[in-house]
């Protein structure tokens, strides 16, 4: 019965073990959980950022893979972000924008000013569609397959080393 | 001794400047920018303003982790305030509520973890280790109850017949 003494040893061990794997699991920069993954895109029906006459939905996206991206011209780490997205959208990666929270002529004077990676632009003053999403702040980007079912959700800005090192994968995969 | 005292008052300056200036930014900020005070809430009842507080203090800001809505300026937080008080409006129960927010912003999201999924093993395993180690004491004190008994064991008769050969020995020897 000596080897009693040592339970609480490794019940400590195992737990240590366990939860120091999960932590390291956690750390995977910029991947976030999302409950919509898996999941279509919540339905929406917005104007188009540039022209207020048209009206996007959710068909407009689909058909092909493509990144979802939240940003706004209020948003400083977007503008770290932008440069990374014009090269992505060089290299023939289909990216729609998601303006979030920001004013019209804020946004469009922003893709002025810095490039236009996106095949076109939601316009969301208020932020619905981005709640129903489930966005905590901008930058995000949302990896979209052609049937509009949300497989990765990137929290942050994304740099070249995140695309190298797993979402051109994620991106190849959709 | 002086040496702490000295750095106590560098810190308690090093705190306190700033506290100046940002107090006196926010009142210049609040002059011009009245948007930053967010407008009372007019709710249809009494009852639905109570719910209103208390599911403010159940839900958490996704932007600040540790804080709940209710305490949080983040934007995220003024939203799913709104929506909250906009559902409640709309005939939600409080459950529903917590639903549909965790329906968009994950399990996190509540302060109350619904019990099922992978929050049921939390009790499991808290109710798993007791149990185990009340089997372990448990068996530690009957070991130990088996332990005296043997003490009081009876010997048998060969037994008896030696040990008092032993003790006449004994006796024999020392007197």
């Amino acid at each position: 019965m000596r080897w009693v003494v040592f339970v609480p040893f490794f019940v400590v061990m195992v737990a240590a073990t366990v939860f120091g794997y999960m932590l390291s699991n956690n750390e995977q920069e910029g991947s976030a959980p999302s409950t919509r993954i898996g999941q279509p895109l919540p339905a929406f029906a917005l104007e188009d950022l540039v022209d207020p006459e048209l009206q996007r939905v959710n068909e407009d996206m689909l058909g092909e893979p493509f990144l979802l991206n939240v940003w706004g011209s209020w948003c400083p780490s977007c503008r770290i972000e932008h440069p990374v997205l014009n090269g992505l959208a060089a290299d023939g990666v289909r990216i729609i924008g998601l303006n979030y929270r920001d004013t019209r002529d804020g946004g469009i004077e922003w893709l002025e000013e810095r490039g236009d990676p996106y095949v076109f632009n939601v316009f969301d003053p208020i932020g619905e569609f981005g709640f129903d999403l489930g966005v905590v702040g901008a930058p995000e980007t949302y990896f979209v397959d052609a049937e509009g079912i949300v497989r990765h959700r990137h929290v942050g800005i994304l740099n070249e080393r995140h695309w190298e090192n797993t979402l051109r994968d994620v991106w190849e995969s959709l | 001794m002086r040496y702490w005292a000295i750095l106590l008052a560098l810190g308690l300056l090093s705190t306190q400047a700033p506290a100046q200036t940002i107090g006196e930014g926010t009142g210049l900020l609040i002059q011009e920018d009245q948007s930053l005070v967010e407008p009372l809430r007019e709710f249809s009842s009494a009852e639905l303003e109570e719910r209103f507080y208390r599911l403010n203090w159940q839900l958490r800001c996704m932007q600040c982790d540790n804080q709940a809505i209710g305490d949080s300026n983040a934007p995220v937080s003024a939203q799913m305030r709104d929506r909250v008080a906009r559902l409640l409006e709309q005939g939600y129960s409080d459950r529903e509520v917590v639903d549909y927010m965790i329906e968009r912003y994950g399990e996190g999201v509540t302060y109350r973890p619904r019990l099922g999924g992978h929050t049921i093993w939390i009790w499991i395993v808290g109710f798993a280790l007791t149990a185990f180690l009340i089997a372990v004491i448990v068996g530690i004190r009957n070991r130990h109850g088996g332990a005296d008994d043997m003490t009081t064991a009876t010997l048998s008769a060969e037994e008896q017949a030696r040990l008092q050969a032993l003790r006449d020995q004994n006796r024999g020897e020392t007197s």
